[in-house]
């Protein structure tokens, strides 16, 4: 998707003359054509080109509308598409720069996947503070309609406020129901019921947009990335001083490489490491930047693909400072369902807190392991299954910092306690 | 009657016990069915799973889960066929030591006063599957406590587990505005919706539901520990529903009332008004000494001295007067066998057919045709496909009926209330007819009219639909009504329309609709019009009343009535009824468990009767006016038998110690009549019940064994079925 000057996303399309001159909506109008085989083949081209969720656990995208359309098969009736664009991470410029500077692009992959799984309404969620792109949007679609492009799909624009939360996939579907932002059980899964209780599927922008160019011509977007992942992959990525640019980069590209890409150098000196994957990401050292960025070697790392933000952490970051700070914004994120995530992050705050103020102790580490994997063992949804990473690359990479800080001194001499001998005495947090 | 779809069974295995479940069920379910328990906190078996509290976890052998090794919920996973499922597994014991770890973090060490100390899940949970000490010791969170959240109930926030039982019933179940979760995280809360008050008549429920102490009754607060308590089974003596409750005494006062589960009447719920109205038991006001009145005072007495007053008095009006000079006036609130003694003791001891009680219009009893038993049953409204009120309220009058209803639309059916004032379940409604009082029966006349004149009848013969028969209906068309009943033509059209293509509508009136003027002949249409559209004995349909009282419908089947006596046998010479006694048709009146003052315009006239008896608990009006007042035992205090709406007889039990000094109304007219002459052996109200099985039709062959705990019901259309049958 890089245009000729190697810009992420390419310049961006306000008209829809523009949009149609570089050959947009030319694939659904072929589709269009193809009466009742174009699902079957919007699926089967995603399936060549070897398209790979985004925005979440990278399932085949094939795979996951085949299977809202054997529900809709089995129960008749419409379908739903959700079109997450809703940029759960803050830090992530994804799918906010996306549905500005491309909502054509957004409307065509919108539709495309409609089709896929024979949805009669869609709805695209994003953030409500994103005015960008909700004027984008709303223009683009105006202009759709009257150009008749959008035939008689129902397509809703969703802006909402609810916090990290928000890019859950059972919570969104919530919200759009107009209940509390709390993830929900799974099964059912969205593919059987979901929006009115029926098969509802549910993507990522980038996913929608990268499926364009998957139709138009599956060969050769399989011919980027990796064997698992074909195509190419949008990253926020940020500096030690918090600036971020948006780059884009196949599948299978180092860590190391895609820094570079976004004008970055760094060695090991001048970062401690980088981040990998927003939020709930993995902190990996040095000698892990060459792994590739797809989905199996990054869990292999201790990282995820997430909200594909990358940042590199400077050299006065103290890991166990770093994943209490982390630890802490996902205290506050979590919904509060289920006691493992709702207590859990916020016990392995507390825990990280002591021993950040020197008023740890060794059995710390070992409560602080137990967590790691009870938290996501016990959780109900994947905000709670990933969200002991930060902490658990933090200790598998940075073990000396936690030593060092139960020795009474910080790894760089940055911390500031925040606990005092009050819960020392105690012995534990 | 068409079979119900047979749901085929799943077999499993579970800790190498194997169990058959139908398809469909969650693992918690089955292992229950094992006979192995599976703890829960945020599952309630009446609301859909939502696995939130991570408490259940069991282990499933070939499930692959999404990431490493994790436990699953039991209350969220479907069985399937061969499942293999373990709840012992190291890592089961150690998810569940997890949850409770967390969970105790910063629940308070409140238990020595917490009124669930003793039936309570964490605790019990905690001393099963828990970890035996706490590996935190950090100083614990506070919030103010307890706040209230309504005018009966506080919330302790402290001990809340935020398993949002609560929430969730109010939202799903009762489907009313009330209890919400505020903040978010760890800092999440119950709260109370700041637009909309918890104002629930259901809202006993949640302190019930609360798996902890969070949520507690003012009633009950610090009123005792629950091993204190003696339980015992008994029956709701709050309305005609008849839900099943266990009375929790403590010494000689009642301290709650609990349900006690019975999916075919209450689902596990009750209303506050049930629930909280055993004041006028423990009421200390009670009255404890009979009460004769001398020199115009009414003076303490004994027993003997009563009861002799009483007899001598009745028999010497009698004499002077005639038989037809004495009155009784029976109860809806007092038993199966006190009913039928009482009309027993005025018919065979004084000869007196002046028999009633306070009820709703009802056509005499005819062929086969009885308008005043709810032909459905209570359970099966839950998948009816359309439910019609008629001047109707359940939500006050017959709460649990009210849920029942939101059942059904749950389940996907559609509700029209008609009626002349607004009721609560409306914002529900699929529509609403908006009506004049008293013109409920011509509604229901109406809605015949348009199936007749369409041609919509079903299940009907068509020799029956003479021009005679159809012309009766001719003035009843929408529009020509449409001004009269101040309502709206089409809606009605539509509705006949609906109702006749019903897959099972349930049309309910109240019994007080029957009683506004213009409305005599309401039963009478209401079956008419369920008869015209086979809504009669269909499944999951019925037409009928709803009564009053607990056991207005078994006063009525005892023969507490002036034209019939036990079980609706036709009286050559009828009495005078309720209205005509109290107009002064009598010069002696024995009233048991009844107020009549209430609906009198001068209760005084009572006072001017030759002579007034009152079996009562209490000094109510009516009895403030009589000569002889017999302190009478509640229904906790005595055994018996109440008929609920649906005609299912359910037994009371002593649950307290009888009141000292009063006496059960059965022990009452069995001393007035063994002075009046009568050779009465009854030791018990079981005898009674004996000979009620041996002489009402609709009761036969009922013993107390055979009622157990739920009751036995007596159905209207297997009934029809069987007579039909027959023919
Ligand atoms: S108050 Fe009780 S029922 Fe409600 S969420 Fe808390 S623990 Fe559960
Ligand atoms: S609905 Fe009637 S029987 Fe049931 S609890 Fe309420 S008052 Fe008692």
């Amino acid at each position: 998707m890089p245009d000729a000057n190697g810009r992420a996303i390419g310049p961006s399309t306000a008209s829809l003359a523009d949009y149609q001159n570089a050959r947009g909506f030319a694939a659904l109008q072929t589709l269009r054509g193809q009466g009742a085989q174009a699902a079957a083949n919007v699926i089967s081209a995603a399936q060549q080109a070897r398209l790979r969720g985004r925005g979440g656990a990278g399932m085949l995208t094939a795979n996951k509308w085949q299977t809202v359309r054997d529900a809709v098969a089995k129960r008749g009736g419409p379908a739903f598409l959700v079109c997450n664009a809703y940029d759960a991470d803050p830090q992530s410029l994804i799918s906010t720069t996306l549905v500005a500077s491309q909502p054509f692009m957004v409307l065509e992959g919108v539709m495309l996947a409609a089709i896929a799984v024979g949805a009669r309404e869609a709805y695209i969620y994003l953030r409500s503070g994103n005015t960008a792109g909700h004027t984008a949007l709303n223009a683009a679609l105006d202009q759709a309609r009257s150009a008749n492009i959008l035939s008689d799909l129902i397509i809703n624009v969703v802006g909402v406020e609810v916090g990290f939360m928000g890019g859950e996939e059972s919570t969104m579907l919530e919200v759009i129901k107009g209940r509390r932002a709390m993830a929900q059980q799974r099964p059912p899964y969205p593919a059987q019921s979901g929006l009115s209780e029926l098969p509802t599927a549910v993507a990522n922008v980038e996913t929608l947009v990268s499926l364009v160019g998957a139709v138009r011509d599956p060969a050769a977007f399989a011919k980027t990335g990796t064997a698992a992942s074909a195509g190419t992959k949008l990253f926020s990525v940020y500096d030690a001083a918090g600036n971020g640019t948006l780059v884009e980069q196949p599948f299978g590209a180092t860590i190391a490489a895609i820094v570079k890409a976004a004008g970055l150098t760094i060695t090991a000196d001048s970062a401690r490491g980088i981040l990998v994957g927003g939020p709930e990401g993995g902190v990996l050292p040095p000698a892990q930047w060459n792994t590739p960025f797809d989905f199996e070697p990054l869990q292999a790392a201790g990282a995820i693909v997430g909200s594909g933000t990358i940042q590199v952490l400077g050299p006065q970051t103290c890991m166990v400072d770093w994943a209490r700070e982390r630890t802490a914004y996902l205290t506050h994120e979590s919904c509060g369902k289920c006691i493992p995530c709702r207590s859990g992050t916020k016990r392995i705050e507390g825990m990280l807190a002591g021993i950040m103020s020197d008023v740890g102790t060794s059995g710390d580490l070992d409560l602080l392991n137990e967590f790691a994997d009870y938290v996501p063992d016990g959780s109900l949804c994947g905000f709670g299954w990933n969200a002991t990473n930060p902490l658990k690359t933090a200790m598998r990479y940075y073990a000396d910092d936690f030593q060092k800080h139960l020795r009474g001194e910080c790894p760089t001499g940055t911390c500031v306690p925040v606990r005092t001998h009050r819960f020392a005495k105690k012995g534990v947090l | 009657m068409s079979q119900e779809e047979a749901v085929p069974q799943v077999t499993l295995t579970i800790d190498g016990r194997e169990v058959s479940v139908p398809k469909g069920t969650v693992v918690w379910k089955a292992a229950q069915a094992a006979g192995i328990e599976v703890p829960i906190y945020c599952y309630h078996p009446k609301m859909p799973p939502l696995g939130a509290c991570r408490m259940c976890f069991v282990e499933i052998e070939p499930m692959t889960p999404p990431i490493a090794k994790a436990p699953q919920t039991a209350c969220t996973t479907e069985v399937r066929d061969g499942m293999v499922v373990h709840t012992d597994t190291p890592l089961v014991k150690k998810s569940r030591k997890g949850t409770l770890e967390f969970l105790l973090i910063n629940h308070p060490l409140d238990c020595p006063i917490c009124d669930k100390g003793g039936e309570c899940d964490l605790q019990d949970f905690t001393l099963r599957h828990g970890p035996g000490a706490s590996r935190f010791d950090l100083t614990k969170r506070h919030f103010q406590k307890p706040i209230p959240v309504s005018d009966n109930i506080l919330l302790d926030r402290e001990r809340c587990i935020a398993c949002q039982r609560c929430v969730r019933f109010t939202q799903e179940v009762a489907q009313e505005p009330g209890l919400i979760l505020l903040e978010r995280g760890f800092r999440t809360e119950v709260g109370v919706d700041p637009g909309a008050p918890f104002d629930s008549i259901f809202s006993g429920n949640v302190v019930e539901m609360c798996p902890v102490g969070a949520l507690t009754a003012k009633s009950y607060r610090f009123m005792s520990r629950p091993w204190e308590l003696k339980r015992t089974p008994s029956v709701c003596p709050g309305c005609s529903v008849g839900c099943n409750v266990r009375v929790d005494v403590r010494v000689d006062r009642i301290m709650r009332l609990m349900s006690r589960p019975n999916d075919d009447i209450d689902d596990g719920w009750l209303c506050d008004k049930g629930r909280w109205g055993y004041e006028s038991v423990n009421d200390p006001q009670r009255l404890r000494v009979p009460l004769v009145r001398k020199n115009g005072e009414l003076t303490e007495v004994t027993w003997d001295e009563a009861l002799d007053t009483v007899a001598t008095r009745l028999r010497e009006i009698m004499q002077k007067h005639g038989s037809a000079a004495i009155g009784g006036i029976g109860s809806t609130h007092t038993t199966n066998e006190e009913n039928f003694l009482f009309q027993k003791a005025l018919r065979e001891g004084l000869g007196t057919n002046n028999i009633d009680h306070y009820h709703g219009v009802f056509p005499a009893a005819s062929q086969g045709a009885m308008p005043w038993v709810f032909t459905g049953s209570i359970a099966g409204i839950d998948n009816a496909s359309d439910v019609v009120l008629i001047g109707a309220n359940p939500y006050t009058r017959q709460p649990v009926l009210d849920l029942r209803i939101k059942k059904a639309l749950r389940n996907g059916a559609r509700l029209t209330v008609i009626s002349a004032e607004t009721h609560r379940i409306e914002r529900l409604a699929t529509r609403v007819v908006r009506i004049k009082p008293g013109t409920e029966a011509a509604i229901a006349k109406t809605l015949a009219g348009v199936v007749v004149g369409e041609k919509l009848t079903r299940g009907v013969d068509a020799h029956m639909l003479t021009d005679d028969y159809q012309a009766r209906f001719k003035s009843f068309t929408p529009e020509r009504m449409a001004e009269a009943l101040g309502t709206d033509a089409e809606a009605l059209r539509a509705l006949a329309r609906e109702v006749a293509g019903a897959k099972g509508a349930v049309i309910l009136y109240d019994e007080a609709a029957t009683r506004l003027s213009g409305n005599e002949s309401l039963a009478a249409d209401v079956f008419e019009l369920g008869l015209l559209t086979d809504n009669v004995t269909r499944q999951h349909a019925g037409v009928g009343p709803l009564w009053e009282d607990a056991n207005s419908l078994g006063a009525r089947d005892m023969g507490v009535l002036p034209d019939v006596g036990p079980g609706y046998q036709p009286l050559a010479k009828p009495g005078r009824d309720y209205d005509a006694m109290l107009r002064g048709g009598v010069k002696a009146l024995w009233v048991m468990g009844a107020d009549p003052a209430r609906h009198m315009e001068r209760p005084a006239a009572l006072a001017e009767m030759d002579f007034l008896v009152v079996q009562e608990m209490a000094l109510t009006e009516t009895a403030k006016q009589a000569d002889v007042v017999l302190p009478a035992l509640s229904y906790a205090e005595k055994i018996g038998s109440f008929t609920n709406l649906e005609r299912r007889v359910q037994v009371l039990r002593r649950a307290l110690v009888p009141l000292p000094g009063a006496k059960a109304d059965w022990e009452i007219l069995r001393g007035v009549a063994t002075r009046l002459g009568l050779a009465w052996s009854y030791r018990s109200p079981s005898d009674v019940l004996t000979e009620i099985a041996t002489s009402v039709p609709y009761y036969a062959g009922l013993t107390r064994e055979a009622l157990g705990d739920t009751g036995a019901r007596w159905s209207f259309a297997d009934e029809r079925a069987t007579v039909t049958a027959q023919a």
